[in-house]
């Protein structure tokens, strides 16, 4: 309004020309002469804005505006984002719906160990493994390596076709042409016709793939050998010599009341270690029955470390310790069985020189007599493989049956165990024939002989003389490249499959994912190749090998189990899918009458000699080394000494400071005409005498991930036709001046007096359920923030946590967590949201140990959240501590101020370097967080999102135990349990109020919302001076646990 | 004696601030006279090895900013290290120019006048090559604008008010655009002068705008030293609040070695400490550098700072030992444990150099003769930062290396590019002040001339 | 102590005229450069006009006109013009008949080919109309149209659909945010889908809806 009156105005005065009137002032000459631009000059002068009002719509107040957003937008050059697309199926497939994900039953079986599965599949393609809650033996848990099958589906490195190797007459040169499968079959038929044919395989448990093989077998006349390359053909060889039968019996921890095991990693590597870890954590329940283990030891394994009394023996002393339990049971009453007689009287005479502690030993056969058919002693795995295994095992044979055992804790026939069925005997007369050149084809199924068998089984020279080798597995390794055809069998994820791991425990294995390259599993190979031979009625009648399997299921198993019995097949295969595992009812449950033992041994006591003794051993994260190219489990720090991406040659403490020698520094091994190099790693707990080596490690052609980690520790042991030796061998260490740089993500192994891992003993824990923990008293003057809706929190009970380092493997799958490669964590920059800290107590040359996973403790005063300066990490209102990944800046000063440490930080751009089908196995739901950001454990964030949004959408409030976080759902000794604490009749609330419970660093009053439960100990030491090679310094556990309180009694800041 | 020099006797007899029987014509020339003459091959040489470091630098940024924070030696429990050392450290420096220019004005001290401005001016320096760090030690250096309050569509989501790196960025830039409006205030009259005795058609033209219409008139003067008041005024809180705000990075945190209180006096006398150290250094360089400066920039100047330096080494001294009672007396065994570990832990080297620089070496400054010898001064003003670099050092690594739990020991991963980082920001440093020597004078001319006759019989006295 | 006082003082006064200092010397500064007169324009216009941008820039981002980095309006041109006025405005259909996996996952799903051809294996649509021929050759082949997206939310944001359309119900639910999608001939992004858009939705009582990070950013 204002200016148009203005202009009106003005327009007076411009009629009047200003020349006439002649203006009474003027401003300047130019306005006196009435310049022509004068006028023009004035109607701008006054005009605040250069549009004017009226003529093209702009007034005055909008210009500001359009100079505004015209200069934002110059300015921010119109910042619209790319097109994107969006594509969906033609035609779409019903049960997947985008985002959703969907769950299949299978198993999954690596050779050794197996697992009934819950395969995680979205869009058509598996990103996570599960347990299979109904499955009886791992019941909905998974140890690490299990979780591995999903990476090593997607592997990059893994063989996408048929191989056919131009091998020339002794197979030196190796250049390998991609062919197809009909092609390799037309040529394979015609070799398979000749006969002569040999199949070599590992252990079998599958019905259908023993039935295709036995087949396979009559159609050609081809023999069949099992081999093991981690084989327990001693135990089951023990077993015939005991009782007649060869059988792998079944051991029954949860009715174990004390058990003592000798160099057996039954919670690590032995046989089936979930299931073992399962029974074994339930006895494990502080209280008067709670279980008992004495571990006699050559090498530190997990279960040592689970010990309550570890004692560290030479392997050549195995069999010593059995034979003084024995003859102390004989005194006690006990019937020597007359086997044995003569050899324990050599032995009892021999006990002296063994080195043990007769005191300590009297106190075990006393327990052990108490404990008659309640315990259980046991022996077993390559740390026992040395020259006299299988008298070893007869004599524990022995001990369990004089205990009245046999048939309680061993069960020998109700659900013994299927697997470990390999022989090396069988192997051994194979390698003779072949020679003798009396075998013309040798098949091998995804067994990298080369590898695997020691030098003085003859396998290299044996296999010139074959005219056909045909090699079955993924990867173009030492025996790959060696064979004619290299035939992939892919992935369990991808082809059908059964598995029996105790008799009468049948399960399936489903596809989940359309095969990824030109792959056959070895079913349809051997489907494919009978079906041209004299075929039988099943495998005529089968078109693929789908119906191969329904077929054997329906004729042989379907009559066996309770889901089956009385049923149209139809009706229960669609069963068997959902359940996943079918079996005859309390199998498992029924014990079975005690066998006679009838095992004779004559065996003399190994003199006492002063050489250094080499013991080979399987760990659990690598074992065969079949895994060894997924990254996962090269960069899971090992469960003893936190080593990652190489294995080491362990020697003691004392040993080292004699020999100087320093970790890393490279020793060499001799022994005969062997010679080996390795990195040293000081192991407390080792016999000065003994130094232990994992085998599974530096296999080649595995992929570039396997390329150089570790040292081939097979060559170390010895074929000794047909009854291979992995411990015992004596050999000379000899330092050498080079270095190897061993990476391990925890270099310091005591904890300092400082009150973090708790333990308390038996009898304590008796008198008062708190004791062990100092409380320290801690205030705040702010009232407590209410939390109306829920109230996460987790307890982590530290008394049956094995450090087994499962829920590492299943949180980095879950959450996407980035592998980062043996440099950067030699930098310190692993990046697993859960670390396992291991703590040694007491004297380092046999110390005790105890483990304590800890992750994001989600503090209610969170000293991460007050010094992020973009509000990057903030408390929710359900108690978590949310990091928002986009708005982190990169200070870091979130990390530097938790104590825990438990925030890792990407520092450079992971996500890029990541092989490419590797992506695959990402989880849509978790954001992958790129190079500058942080990030810690959420409690599975996006598990609560998707658990609480489906408990809103019902209606209904959200019940205890809905949600389960990955650690908790795959930890084997059920630790870890998550839930609500406003919900006061959860498991966590309940936990949460136990007197064991504790919070770690409770006097910096973060208030944690993890507790953990101390760990009890059965800790009546038998004596002060016990069989711990050199006494515990640190006397009675209650000593030591005075001696960590004592500490604390001043103030604090 | 005249009666008026007796009176002269009675105070005590003022030692002559400015040497060489100098008028003040001399004084504008011989201060002009860098700033005017060609650049001698001395300077050029310094000027071209102090770029060279600076792109040095400038590279190495870009490549850690584009390939990520991992290639520098930091790494977890260890998530700070150089940048945040290098950034505390020039920071510190900085503090001493201020404390010159502003405190000693407002104590009316007149040795200031001849070496305020080359001290002001390394605050601005320093102040510019510190400021780099907190932009670059982030992992993602292109969302730095998120560290300002600025008004957002994200409902609004504002920063932490609470966190001291937020205080930082508000401590570091106030002090940053004092420091540098204070110095240009200073320089105003300078620049008249230059502009006046200008010969070239160009430096008229640009000493004209930078003085900004200074006519010398009585009335610019009031103005002038009213502005200047106050802003000496302005400014001698700054030396105390910055360097106790970045004390707080640490202080506020609950590590321990870090979570004490004793740290905003720590800082700023270890802050003053360096600051002087730098001081004292650069001075010597340029008074060899332009020998005429020595009747200006006099031993009797440098002596009085060699004394704030043994002063305040002093009090770093307390300071240390003062952690140490505190830790014993606190019982607090995590306390205990960390200084244990700083004097006899892995890094022990770098705490006994830090106390060897800081407090030992700065004894030798009770000997008059070393206090005034130009090679003993220099040398122990290099040591004096060295051991404060290394102080910062101590503070940060040792504390984060070992703190609660033992599982999540580690040790500091020092990279090349650590070097790089170090070394570069000196050669930002001295490249801005080689510059700033050729173009601005180097003492500041208008407070000079005031202060001629301090000391001295002024010439035609009745 | 008096010295200090008046000193002390004198500053304090002098302060308050320490304004008129600085626009003076601005001032003086103009004069300064005589013989810049002509050729630059004088400091003085120089500095009033880059303060008048300066807060015509921080005025104009301040506002909600959110057309930085946010699609408001944002229609692109489709393979297929399809129209939501025509199915769902005159036909009535129900959002969620195509649509479907917006009450069941966390991405309401664009519908594929087979759910249009439940009725255009028999509606032929207009006459001479070429769209329906073109889907159904597409179906034919087996394949997929690829649709422009229109609502595209940033990478690290994870809306759930469901959790949204359980508890308004379909039609009210899209409408909060898509806006009145049975009138729209060709789709267009409706609201600015900025995060504190978002936020204020969820800030009004009676949604009684989550502000926390985590329900959006995990």
């Amino acid at each position: 309004m204002m200016d148009s009156k203005l202009q009106a105005g003005h327009q007076d005065s411009q009629s009047k020309s200003p020349a006439e009137s002649g203006p009474a002032y003027w401003l300047s000459l130019e306005e006196l002469e009435a310049h022509p631009g004068m006028a023009e000059r004035y109607e701008n002068e006054f005009m605040a804005s250069p549009l004017s009002a009226d003529d093209n719509g702009f007034a005055r107040r909008d210009f500001l505006k359009v100079m505004g957003a015209s200069l934002a937008l110059a300015t921010s050059a119109c910042v619209r984002r790319p097109a994107a697309t969006i594509i969906p199926y033609a035609k779409a497939p019903k049960e997947i719906t985008p985002g959703e994900a969907n769950f299949y039953t299978s198993s999954w079986f690596d050779g050794y160990e197996g697992a009934g599965l819950l395969v995680k599949t979205l869009e058509g393609r598996p990103i996570k493994l599960e347990g299979n809650p109904q499955h009886p033996i791992n019941l909905g848990a998974l140890s690490a390596r299990a979780h591995a099958e999903v990476l090593s589906l997607y592997d990059p490195d893994r063989l996408r076709g048929p191989r056919r190797n131009l091998v020339n007459k002794d197979r030196s040169n190796s250049e390998s042409v991609s062919t197809k499968f009909e092609e390799a079959d037309a040529a394979i038929l015609e070799v398979l016709k000749k006969g002569g044919v040999a199949l070599v395989t590992g252990s079998k448990p599958s019905p259908s793939v023993r039935a295709i093989i036995g087949d396979f077998s009559r159609a050609f006349g081809v023999r069949w050998v099992e081999y093991d390359a981690l084989s327990l053909e001693s135990v089951r060889e023990g077993q015939r010599l005991s009782y007649g039968r060869a059988v792998l019996p079944r051991y029954r921890f949860d009715l174990a009341q004390f058990v003592v095991s000798i160099d057996a990693d039954f919670l690590g590597t032995l046989i089936s270690p979930v299931e073992f870890t399962k029974q074994w954590s339930k006895r494990r329940t502080p209280g008067a029955d709670m279980s008992r283990l004495v571990c006699f030891e050559s090498t530190m394994s997990l279960t040592g470390m689970n010990a309550d009394d570890r004692v560290r023996i030479r392997p050549s002393r195995q069999l010593d310790v059995a034979f003084a339990l024995l003859n102390r049971l004989a005194r006690k009453g006990a019937t020597m069985p007359a086997g044995l007689a003569e050899s324990a009287k050599a032995f009892s005479a021999a006990e002296g020189e063994a080195g043990l502690d007769p005191m300590f030993l009297d106190r075990v056969a006393d327990e052990l007599w108490k404990k008659r058919g309640t315990s259980l002693v046991l022996a077993g795995g390559l740390a026992t493989a040395t020259a006299q295994q299988l008298e070893l095992q007869v004599v524990v044979n022995a001990l369990n049956s004089v205990l009245g055992n046999d048939g309680k804790t061993v069960d020998h026939d109700s659900a013994v165990f299927q697997t470990y069925s390999g022989s090396a005997k069988s192997l051994a007369t194979l390698i003779q024939d072949v020679a003798a050149g009396k075998v013309k084809t040798l098949i091998i199924d995804d067994l990298d002989l080369m590898t695997l068998l020691p030098k003085d089984s003859g396998f290299a020279e044996a296999i010139k003389k074959l005219e056909n080798l045909i090699y079955t597995g993924n990867r173009n390794d030492a025996t790959g490249r060696l064979s004619n055809w290299v035939l992939p069998v892919g992935s369990s994820l991808e082809t059908w499959g059964d598995l029996e791991l105790q008799s009468g425990i049948y399960s399936i294995q489903q596809p989940t994912i359309m095969p990824m390259y030109d792959t056959r599993s070895l079913g349809e190979l051997l489907l494919a190749w009978t079906k041209a031979g004299s075929a039988s009625a099943r495998v005529k009648a089968s078109e693929t090998w789908l119906d191969y399997v329904k077929a054997t299921w329906s004729q042989e198993i379907q009559s066996k189990t309770d889901l089956g019995r009385g049923k149209a097949f139809n009706d229960f295969w669609i069963e068997l899918l959902q359940t996943g595992v079918a079996m005859s009812g309390g199998r498992r449950e029924r014990t079975s009458s005690a066998r006679a033992f009838v095992g004779r041994v004559s065996v003399k006591p190994a003199p006492n000699r002063a050489v250094m003794e080499l013991v080979l051993h399987a760990n659990s994260q690598m074992m065969d080394g079949r895994y060894a190219n997924v990254p996962w489990l090269q960069e899971l720090p090992d469960p003893v000494s936190k080593v990652v991406w190489d294995n080491y040659l362990a020697v003691s403490p004392a040993w080292a400071r004699e020999q100087g020698v320093k970790q890393g520094d490279v020793i060499e091994i001799t022994s005969g005409d062997f010679k080996m190099r390795a990195p040293a790693w000081i192991q407390p707990g080792l016999h000065d005498a003994v130094c232990t080596m994992a085998v599974g490690y530096g296999r080649k052609g595995l992929g570039k991930v396997a390329e150089d980690s570790g040292f081939d520790a097979y060559q170390a042991a010895m074929f000794n036709a047909g009854q291979p030796i992995f411990s015992g061998r004596l050999v000379e260490l000899k330092k050498t001046k080079e270095r190897y740089e061993l990476v391990s993500t925890q270099i310091h192994h005591v904890m300092e007096n400082r009150p973090l891992s708790l333990e308390t003993t038996k009898a304590a824990f008796e008198k008062d359920q708190g004791s062990g923990i100092h409380r320290h008293h801690v205030f705040t003057i702010w009232p407590e923030h209410q939390y109306t809706k829920h109230k996460w929190a987790m307890t982590v009970d530290l008394n049956s946590c094995t450090g087994c380092s499962a829920c590492v493997v299943a949180c980095s799958s879950e959450n996407n967590v980035q592998v980062v490669g043996k440099r950067y964590v030699m930098e310190g920059r692993e990046m697993h949201w859960i670390r396992i800290d291991r703590y040694y107590k007491g004297d380092m040359a046999s110390p005790d140990t105890v483990f304590q996973p800890v992750m994001c403790q989600h503090c209610e005063n969170a000293p991460c959240e007050t010094v992020c300066p973009v509000l990057a990490t903030v408390h929710n209102d359900e108690g978590l501590n949310d990091m928002a990944y986009n708005r982190c800046v990169g200070t870091r000063y979130c990390a530097n101020n938790c104590p825990y440490k438990v925030r890792r930080f990407n520092w450079f751009n992971y996500v890029k370097k990541r092989a490419e089908p590797l992506h695959m196995a990402y989880n849509p739901d978790v954001t992958v967080r790129t190079r500058g950001v942080m990030e810690k454990c959420t409690f599975c964030v996006q598990r609560i999102r998707r658990a609480t949004n489906v408990a809103k959408d019902e209606k209904r409030p959200l019940r205890d135990g809905e949600i389960k976080t990955a650690c908790q759902e795959t930890c084997p000794a059920d630790a870890i349990v998550f839930g609500d604490l406003n919900n006061k009749e959860s498991r966590v609330a309940k936990l949460f109020a136990e007197k064991r419970a504790y919070t770690l660093l409770e006097e910096l009053n973060n208030q944690p919302r993890v507790r953990y439960l101390t760990r009890v100990r059965h800790a009546e030491r038998v004596d002060e001076k016990h069989g711990h090679g050199g006494g515990h310094a640190a006397g009675r556990a209650e000593d030591r646990q005075d001696q960590t309180t004592c500490a604390f009694e001043g103030g604090l800041v | 004696m005249s009666e008026a020099s007796m009176n002269m006797a009675s105070e005590v007899a003022r030692k002559p601030l400015i040497l060489g029987n100098k008028t003040y014509k001399d004084i504008s020339d011989d201060i002009c006279e860098p700033v005017e003459a060609a650049p001698g091959k001395r300077w050029l040489a310094l000027l071209l090895s102090a770029k060279g470091l600076f792109l040095f630098y400038l590279i190495h940024i870009a490549i850690v900013v584009s390939t990520g924070m991992g290639l520098l030696g930091v790494n977890s429990p260890i998530a700070w290290g150089t940048m945040i050392i290098t950034f505390v450290f020039w920071i510190g420096i900085g503090h001493a120019g201020t404390l010159i220019s502003a405190i000693l004005f407002l104590f009316r001290q007149k040795w200031r006048t001849s070496v305020a401005r080359s001290a002001e001016a390394m605050t601005v320096f320093a102040v510019m090559t510190a400021g780099i760090f907190p932009l670059i030690h982030t992992g993602r250096p292109w969302l730095d604008f998120w560290l300002l309050p600025y008004p957002n569509q994200r409902g609004p989501l504002w920063v932490n008010f609470r966190s001291p790196l937020l205080w930082d960025v508000f401590a570091v830039s106030t002090y940053a655009t004092v420091s540098s409006v204070f110095w240009y205030v200073g320089l105003v009259p300078d620049f008249a002068t230059l502009r006046d005795r200008a010969k070239t058609k160009i430096r008229r033209l640009i000493y004209g705008a930078l003085s900004m219409g200074w006519r010398g008139s009585a009335r610019d003067w009031a103005h002038y030293e009213m502005v200047y008041l106050i802003l000496a005024g302005l400014s001698t809180p700054l030396v105390l609040s910055v360097h106790t705000i970045v004390s707080f990075d640490f202080a506020v945190s609950q590590l321990p070695g870090w979570h004490t209180t004793i740290f905003p006096p720590y800082f700023v006398a270890g802050a003053i400490f360096s600051g002087f150290g730098m001081v004292v250094t650069l001075l010597t360089l340029v008074r060899i550098g332009f020998p005429k400066f020595k009747d200006y920039i006099t031993i009797d100047h440098m002596e009085v700072m060699n004394k704030i330096i043994m002063a305040t080494g002093l009090m770093v001294g307390y300071a240390y030992g003062s952690e140490f009672f505190i830790a014993w007396y606190s019982g607090n065994p995590y306390e205990q444990y960390a200084f244990i570990n700083r004097a006899f832990g892995p890094y022990a080297w770098s705490y006994w150099i830090m106390v060897t620089c800081n407090v030992i070496i700065p004894q030798l400054f009770w000997v008059k003769k070393f206090r005034r010898s130009i090679p003993v001064m220099f040398v122990v003003s290099i040591f004096v930062n060295i051991g404060m670099w290394f102080e910062r050092f101590v503070i940060t690594v040792t504390s984060l290396h070992r703190d609660f739990l033992p599982s999540s020991w580690g040790m500091y991963e020092w990279s090349w590019f650590d070097t790089a980082i170090l070394s570069g920001s000196f050669g930002m440093f001295l490249t801005i002040f080689m510059l700033y020597l050729k173009f601005v004078p180097a003492i500041s001319i208008a407070e000079v001339k005031p202060v001629l006759y301090v000391g001295r019989q002024r010439p035609g006295g009745h | 102590m008096h010295v200090v006082d008046s000193f002390v003082r004198n500053s304090f006064v002098r302060s308050f005229s320490f304004s008129a200092v600085y626009f003076s010397g601005v001032k003086r500064a103009a004069h300064g450069i005589a013989f810049l007169q002509g050729a630059l324009p004088s400091l003085k216009t120089l500095s009033l006009a880059s303060m008048l941008s300066m807060s015509m820039w921080l005025t104009a981002c301040g506002w909600e006109w959110g057309s930085i980095g946010y699609n408001k309006g944002y229609a692109p041109e489709q393979p297929i013009p399809f129209s939501h006025e025509l199915h769902a405005g005159q036909y009535k259909m129900q959002c969620l008949y195509c649509h479907s996996s917006a009450e069941r996952a966390n991405h309401s799903a664009v519908p594929s080919l087979n759910i249009c051809m439940n009725c255009h294996l028999v509606v032929p649509g207009s006459e001479g109309n070429p769209w329906i021929p073109k889907l159904q050759e597409a179906y034919a082949k087996n394949e997929p149209i690829v649709w422009k997206k229109v609502h595209l939310l940033p990478d690290h944001v994870k809306f759930n659909h469901k959790r949204h359309v359980e508890k308004y119900g379909a039609p009210q639910a899209c409408h909060k945010c898509h806006g009145p999608v049975e009138s729209m001939e060709t789709m267009y992004q409706f609201s600015s889908l900025s995060m504190g858009w978002c936020i204020n939705c969820h800030r009004e009582s009676e949604n009684q809806a989550p502000v926390s990070c985590s329900t959006c950013h995990y």
